[in-house]
């Protein structure tokens, strides 16, 4: 496991395969050779809240990113959403919906619920590792991080 | 013409001869015609009254009976002994209780009838009934009160129709209905489950598959160096074999999506959907030197996206299948058949056998081997799908190296009104 201070991306991913082939394509890129995966949406909660195995970490560390699955087990991907976005000291960190599914209704409650983007994973490994390279690009590179000021409480 | 009665007077003068006649005339026209009238009136009561008698026994449906003001037998017509097997002869004089179940006699059923006829004149009631046989049937029943000059009670008279046959009628008719809506409610759950079933399939098709391509093409990318030929080979079979696979997940995605998409029909401008559906083909067909026909198409009445998905098919169709012919012709077109607009996309590519024409929008069916023509087989399903939730019909002619011309309509509710027609035509 990563040292969570070195995390740039929390990957929650059920399927350890595909939990490969996303780290895979960003690390041949270049884009970023930090990612954590954790396996279901409680684990992912329990790493944000810093609960559970990660109840010692610093909470002040947060991942740049989120690439979140839709179809998670225990708590399943809209939920871990709703509660980083309804959460002051989680809430400004950028979501990202990779998913299977084009499911129009999934699409509207994660735009509802204030994911920052909803991407469906192309079929094809080429167009794939564009689509990764590029959301690793955008949200590392290109993209300003939120500061500290916005995971204060209000 | 009047009829009159005369009476002649000799007249004489004063000597007493006769000088002349005096006629009087009196005319008794009224007299003579209210005579007539009556007679003819009392011919006609009595010829009516027979008529009557005979008509009542002539009534062979209808149990036609009266009664005294005790509930006894008075009359009873042919009817009554066809209906209820009692002869005349058996019944007259009888309580009609006979005719009822023994229950509804003893509950006071029959008594409360024939009290609630004489309190209001006429009484309707439906219920069972007993021939001498001791068999039941179910009867519409009229109970009129029979009342004299000076307004006291003297009996009644029933009129009984067997309704058994039309009560089980309809009986059946309620059970079939029932029965057809069931059966319409399962067939919506079984379509429902089904669109679902599809939907998630290949959903959860699409996961497995992209590890299978993506690891299969990591391998090839990053370590094919280190990889016997065969190996290769071998790889690139996997990819092909995964590439294909995805194509016919999308395109079951899309028969899916159309069994459950709600139809927006709008009036839309074929030729402009054709000529888009044209523009946007693969590369293949700008770079082919392929001879393109489109006549102006007739405005129609329906969904504008799955129009131009199914010029998208066809066309692509003539694409693939004119790929060995050097000079490819692809013709759009329409014709009027039975008042309706057909719309045709002819090529002059690779055709088909008509004895498999019946294959043709089968989903998996296809007519041509992988390596002469790719494909998924879902294509021509779809566009029939489309077609059909149109409400219209879609065929082929085809001959085996000559080509394929596919005909569609789209079905009544699917024109433009006839005045929009004319000015097309002037503007075509």
């Amino acid at each position: 496991m990563l040292e969570s201070e070195t995390v740039e991306i929390l990957l929650v991913e059920d399927n350890l395969a595909d939990a490969e082939l996303a780290p895979h394509a960003l690390k041949k890129s270049k884009v970023a050779n930090r990612v954590l995966h954790v396996r279901d949406g409680a684990e992912a909660l329990d790493y944000l809240f810093c609960r559970g195995e990660f109840a010692k970490r610093d909470e002040g560390v947060r991942p740049v990113l989120v690439l979140l699955d839709l179809k998670l087990p225990k708590v399943d991907g809209l939920q871990v959403l709703k509660q980083i976005k309804s959460e002051p000291r989680t809430k400004a960190i950028p979501v990202i919906l990779l998913t299977s599914s084009k499911e129009e209704s999934d699409m509207a409650t994660g735009y509802q619920l204030g994911v920052n983007s909803y991407i469906q994973k192309p079929v094809h490994f080429g167009e794939f590792q564009e689509v990764v390279r590029q959301l690793g690009m955008y949200w590392l590179r290109v993209n300003s991080k939120p500061p500290a000021a916005a995971f204060l409480h209000v | 013409m009047v009829t009159v009665s005369s009476r002649w007077v000799l007249r004489k003068d004063e000597q007493g001869n006769p000088n002349g006649i005096l006629e009087s005339n009196r005319d008794i026209t009224a007299k003579k015609e209210a005579e007539a009238t009556q007679r003819k009136s009392e011919e006609e009561n009595c010829q009516s009254e027979i008529r009557f008698l005979l008509l009542i026994d002539a009534v062979k449906d209808y149990a036609i009976v009266s009664l005294d003001a005790d509930g006894l037998v008075t009359s009873w017509n042919s009817g009554t002994q066809r209906l209820k097997g009692h002869s005349a002869e058996e019944i007259m004089g009888q309580y009609v209780g006979r005719l009822y179940l023994q229950e509804d006699v003893e509950r006071g059923k029959l008594a409360e009838e024939l009290r609630r006829a004489a309190a209001q004149g006429h009484m309707e009631d439906e219920g069972w009934r007993v021939r001498k046989d001791g068999s039941r049937f179910w009867a519409e029943v009229v109970t009129t009160a029979l009342r004299g000059a000076g307004g006291e009670l003297i009996g009644f008279v029933k009129i009984d129709r067997d309704i058994t046959a039309r009560r089980d009628s309809e009986k059946q008719i309620r059970e079939l209905n029932l029965q057809l809506i069931q059966q319409l409610d399962q067939l919506g759950n079984v379509n429902r489950e089904l669109e679902s079933f599809s939907y998630s399939v290949s959903h959860d098709l699409r996961a497995p598959l992209r590890l299978v391509d993506g690891f299969a093409r990591i391998l090839k990318e990053e370590h094919s160096a280190n990889m016997a030929p065969e190996a290769v080979r071998y790889l690139d079979r996997i990819l092909t074999a995964a590439t294909h696979m995805g194509q016919l997940i999308d395109d079951l995605l899309n028969l899916a999506k159309i069994g459950r998409l709600e139809l927006k029909r709008e009036r839309a401008q074929i030729t402009v959907l054709v000529k888009q559906a044209i523009a946007e083909l693969p590369t293949e067909a700008q770079e082919r030197n392929i001879e393109w026909w489109v006549e102006p198409l007739p405005e129609l009445n329906c969904d504008a996206r799955l129009l131009k998905l199914i010029f998208t098919n066809l066309l692509s169709n003539a694409v693939k299948f004119t790929r060995k012919q050097a000079n490819a012709v692809i013709e759009v077109g329409s014709r009027a058949s039975d008042g309706q607009p057909t719309n045709f996309v002819r090529d002059n590519g690779a055709g088909f056998d008509m004895q498999y024409a019946d294959k043709l929008f089968g989903v998996f069916q296809r007519l041509h081997r992988q390596a002469d023509f790719e494909g998924t087989g879902i294509g021509l399903a779809t566009v029939q799908r489309i077609v059909r939730r149109h409400g219209g019909d879609i065929w082929a002619e085809s001959q085996l190296n000559s080509g394929t011309t596919f005909f569609f309509a789209l079905g009544p509710r699917s024109e433009t009104s006839g005045e929009d027609r004319a000015t097309e035509i002037k503007r075509a």
